[in-house]
């Protein structure tokens, strides 16, 4: 079973898309900000991050330039799933190391091809 | 009695004897004492109805969001899933204290939520639930019956959950008092309206808000049911100039070359605002040809114009200008005009990778800083 | 001799009965101003909502400015705090004026700066710039560092950052600051839905002093439990709430806090920027703004949300409290030597008939008439001259309505915030009581010693020399001159 974390600062989203993807087969995890996802990241080997950008304490630039400047978890696959469609943020989102980017309303078959194409691929570089 | 009577009658006499302005104060106090008890008791009483408010009003939202899970989200059923009043009771949740009317605000709120979240299935589930419990007809009748700030709240609810209103109506919206009022009305016609839904933009005479820009913006961006069609009329010298601006976004968004032509006519517009606006439109279009046209318009224009043009001249990434940057970093005393030359020159690299070299060879200090500044990838994210 | 000062102070109870009377009134219709603008606010808040703003690829940059002098306990997460803002397009600006301490230091290494060779101007006059830097780490690519000389004054080290910020609109706070996390959507709002053009916003500032704060993020706010922070906090509640809130549904507001305020940068620029030189430099800049939209023709508005937006720590001893209240005091005695001109001239419309003359008789003066209605007050007692019962019902008067008007501004303010518990509201409004007889002669009293240190401009140069000079609590003191309004 493929672990996922979800981050996001949003109580019902987080629950609801958990519950979606508990449905599809992976085991999700929740943090509410960027603290805690660190927290989880560091005691938990995740094959995917799904976060927002605007949080509290760490928000998502920092999140996803913390995964790929770690050793070990610099191959997550990140996916954004944000509020947020400026154009320049989601260019730089891309620049810190984000793989996808979706903005809110997001339409879930497509959200659930992306994670699936992001777990392929990422096999594919660990083989 | 007696006594008591006589003490009145002492008191009535000292106060016959007070002047006018004292009686006067010494009402208010009376009033002012009074008012304190009152603030009092209301900060108390409105504080603890609001906790308890709060605590139902929490546990509702918990609930509400557990059956929109299961109902909406969950739903395995193939179909597309009519869900019907019956699969849907919220009728138990009338009974945890709060008044029908505040569940189904909040169950509302949660759905607009939704939509907020996930478009697709989920979104059009959640409205046709929406409509299955007549909320929509609620929300008519608020419509047509309510004060300004219920019609405005109405009208947001309908056009935010996708549920058409009766077009008449909505037309006689348009002239409204409430300026609020008129502007959901037009969001509305645009979002149902198919075909040509600028009419509405071309039919306007008043100057549109910021927000408004924002939300008519956001709206056509998500709206996946029509073609944009042709901006004529609408970026012309004789509107509106904050509607001439939106329509200016939209001609950029939906990469309409063919409003070029409209958009070099108004720059000659003398609001200075909108002329730049217009610039900048050119330049986020790349339109090549205008770059000539621009050069010439050059000298005479007002400063902020002049950094308009050349942050264009390095969008629109046409090395054939280069000479002109250059002439102007170079030539130039003022260090805006100098700055925006030498970004448009870094922008058009690697065209411009001689003029570069060049100038970093032989400028002299302020120049090499400038140049240095455009270059460097740490100070040009934003 | 005896026969002139009774009659002098006889007939100046006059002077001051009627002062008070207008006073009064005053506060009874900015009290229900206040209301009208409060609830057109909830109103548009329920129909603005602050999601368009994040979604929207329209929104407006801002940059935020604040200085930083000896901040090196609290610097980082401060500056975390500020990147984690509620907003999709903004810039923090940190601009470390001369620290003597590891304020950069701190900076350097958290954030992994480097030095940048940036291209600086000075569009407004500043102390000379010696080095920026940006983050080599992506993630903070919207940081910016500038390192000067210290200029002495926050005013300078704002301008400094004003110089250097890339965005139209920019937000001035102190970095110790505690900033909800919508401050940007919040503030930004009038800017986007005002018929006329906004030139600057303020919002509601409260005392953090006893609130529970998590590495800059406030998690529980709390009425300070300390007594001179506590009547601070009352003096803010009213002074935003009732004066601010009322000024704002006739768009005179006299000042956006130097805590926090939101402003258009090209009229910052216009007029030059801040004012290094003035005690009182967030109204200073206030008072330019208005006079050059008066005196370019142009329609303008100034607006105030009641939202709480930013904590700050108030000033807990009675010497450190002491000194801000005389510089505010210096501050409103250097405005209306300045602007006095102004004073009733129709050109500046608003500014000038109602903002600079109310401001004037009502807040420079009232320390003035109050003060030597004390005195006329002794004077009669000891001569026998004084009538008790008119005397016991005067004072009954003037302590009931100010009792009054401060309880609704705590009223009013309760409709828009919801963090405090009731406890914490009890606690507010018993203190509202005994506000009149402590705090109320100390600020009294101190402004005045305001007054004669500028125009006598004695030490002329102490306060800013040494007003970042000082314990953390200190830093405070710039943030809200002249929360007496009202």
């Amino acid at each position: 079973m493929k672990q996922v974390l979800i981050v996001d600062k949003d109580h019902v989203f987080t629950t609801t898309l958990s519950a979606i993807l508990s449905r599809e087969d992976y085991k999700v995890s929740i943090a509410k900000d960027g603290k805690e996802a660190s927290g989880a990241l560091a005691s938990t080997v995740f094959d995917l991050v799904i976060t927002d950008m605007i949080m509290p304490y760490a928000n998502g630039f920092e999140l996803v330039s913390n995964i790929r400047n770690n050793e070990s978890a610099l191959h997550i696959p990140v996916m954004v799933v944000s509020d947020v469609t400026n154009e320049q943020n989601i260019a730089h989102c891309m620049r810190a190391g984000a793989d996808v980017y979706f903005t809110k309303p997001v339409n879930i078959p497509d959200l659930i091809s992306g994670i699936k194409d992001l777990i392929r691929n990422q096999k594919n570089v660990a083989a | 009695m007696w006594l008591h009577n006589a003490n009145t009658h002492a008191y009535l006499s000292v106060w016959g004897s007070f002047p006018f302005f004292i009686k006067i104060c010494f009402a208010i106090s009376v009033v002012a004492l009074a008012g304190i008890l009152f603030a009092m008791t209301s900060i108390i009483a409105k504080k603890l109805a609001k906790k308890k408010e709060e605590q139902r009003s929490g546990l509702i939202t918990e609930r509400i969001n557990e059956m929109l899970l299961s109902a909406v989200v969950m739903q395995q059923r193939e179909d597309t899933g009519i869900i019907t009043k019956k699969d849907f009771d919220i009728r138990p949740l009338y009974t945890l204290g709060l008044s029908a009317k505040k569940v189904k605000k909040i169950l509302v709120n949660e759905m607009l939520n939704y939509r907020n979240y996930f478009s697709g299935t989920i979104a059009d589930r959640v409205r046709r639930l929406y409509i299955s419990m007549s909320l929509h007809e609620e929300a008519y009748a608020r419509l047509y019956k309510g004060n300004w700030e219920i019609k405005v709240n109405a009208l947001s609810e309908l056009y935010k959950m996708g549920v058409e209103t009766d077009h008449a109506y909505l037309l006689e919206l348009l002239n409204n008092n409430d300026r609020y009022i008129r502007e959901f009305a037009r969001l509305s016609l645009m979002k149902f309206t198919k075909r040509d839904p600028l009419q509405f933009l071309r039919e306007l005479n008043e100057p549109i808000s910021q927000w408004e820009e924002f939300e008519i913006f956001l709206l056509f961006q998500q709206k996946n049911d029509f073609t944009l069609g042709s901006l004529e009329g609408l970026i012309s010298l004789d509107k509106e100039p904050t509607v001439v601006s939106l329509c200016l976004q939209l001609a950029v968004y939906f990469r309409q070359w063919e409003s070029v032509p409209l958009i070099l006519e108004l720059i000659q517009t003398p609001d200075l605002k909108l002329r730049a606006e217009a610039i900048t439109a050119l330049g986020k279009l790349e339109a090549t040809d205008s770059a000539k046209y621009l050069i010439a318009i050059y000298p005479g224009q007002a400063h902020v114009i002049q950094l308009k043009i050349l942050a264009t001249l390095g969008m629109i990434r046409s090395g054939s200008y280069l000479r002109f940057l250059e002439n102007e970093f170079i030539s130039s005393q003022d260090f805006e005009i100098k700055k925006y030359a030498s970004d448009a020159i870094i922008k058009l690299y690697p065209l411009s990778k001689i003029t570069i070299d060049k100038l970093m060879g032989n400028a002299e200090a302020l120049n090499q800083k400038i140049l240095n500044h455009s270059l460097n990838p740490l100070l040009n994210t934003l | 001799m005896k026969h002139f000062l009774d009659h002098f102070f006889e007939s100046y109870q006059n002077v001051v009965f009627v002062y008070c009377c207008t006073i009064y009134s005053i506060y009874a219709l900015l009290t229900l101003f206040s209301y009208l603008s409060i609830l057109s606010n909830i109103r548009r808040n329920t129909i603005r909502e602050n999601l368009l703003l994040i979604q929207s690829p329209l929104s407006p940059g801002i940059s935020i400015i604040t200085g930083a002098f000896n901040e090196e306990m609290t610097i980082i997460s401060n500056v975390r705090s500020l990147l984690t803002m509620n907003y999709p397009a903004f810039e923090v600006i940190i601009v470390n004026d001369g620290s003597k301490d590891k304020t950069l230091e701190k900076l350097i290494e958290e954030f992994t700066l480097i030095e940048v060779d940036f291209a600086y101007h000075y569009f407004i006059q500043c102390q000379p710039i010696q080095r920026i830097y940006k983050s080599e780490n992506s993630a903070f690519s919207n940081l910016l560092v500038i390192d000067k000389i210290n200029g002495g004054s926050k005013a300078d080290a704002i301008n400094a950052g004003i110089n250097a910020s890339s965005y139209a609109y920019f937000l001035n706070t102190d970095v110790d600051c505690i900033l909800d996390k919508d401050t940007l959507v919040q503030m930004i709002q009038p800017f986007m839905d005002d018929e006329k053009r906004v030139i600057a916003t303020g919002a509601t500032l409260r005392m953090a002093n006893s609130c529970i704060i998590d590495s800059s993020v406030l998690v529980k706010a709390r009425v300070p439990r300390a007594i001179l922070p506590l009547f601070q906090e009352i003096e803010y509640i009213r002074s935003f709430v009732l004066g601010k809130m009322g000024w704002n549904l006739v768009n005179s507001i006299p000042n956006v806090s130097g805590g926090l305020g939101m402003f258009d940068k090209e009229i910052v620029i216009k007029v030059g920027g801040y004012d290094a030189n003035s005690f009182g430099e967030d109204m200073d800049m206030l008072m330019r703004i208005s006079k050059y939209m008066c005196e370019t023709k142009q329609e303008y508005a100034v607006r105030s949300i009641p939202q709480s937006l930013c904590w700050t720590e108030g000033p807990q001893s009675l010497k450190v409290f002491k000194r801000q209240r005389v510089r505010w005091g210096r501050g409103l005695y250097q405005i209306f030597s300045t602007y006095y001109k102004l004073i009733f001239n129709p050109k500046y419309k608003k500014l000038g008939m109602i903002v600079l003359p109310y401001n004037f008789i009502f807040e420079l003066c009232a320390p003035l008439i109050e003060f030597l209605g004390i005195i006329c007050y002794i004077y009669l007692i000891a001569s026998h001259l004084i009538n008790w019962p008119f005397a016991i019902i005067l004072l009954v008067f003037v302590y009931s309505f100010s009792v009054f008007i401060t309880l609704l501004s705590i009223v009013w303010d309760q409709l828009v915030i919801r963090r405090y518990s009731l406890k914490e509201v009890l606690r507010l409004c018993v203190f509202v009581f005994i506000e009149p007889f402590i705090y109320h002669p100390l600020v009294m009293v101190f402004a005045l010693m305001g007054y004669t240190n500028q125009f006598f401009k004695t030490k002329s140069n102490w306060g800013h020399m040494e007003r970042r000079g000082f314990g953390k609590t200190e830093k405070a003191e710039v943030k809200v001159i002249n929360a007496t309004v009202i």
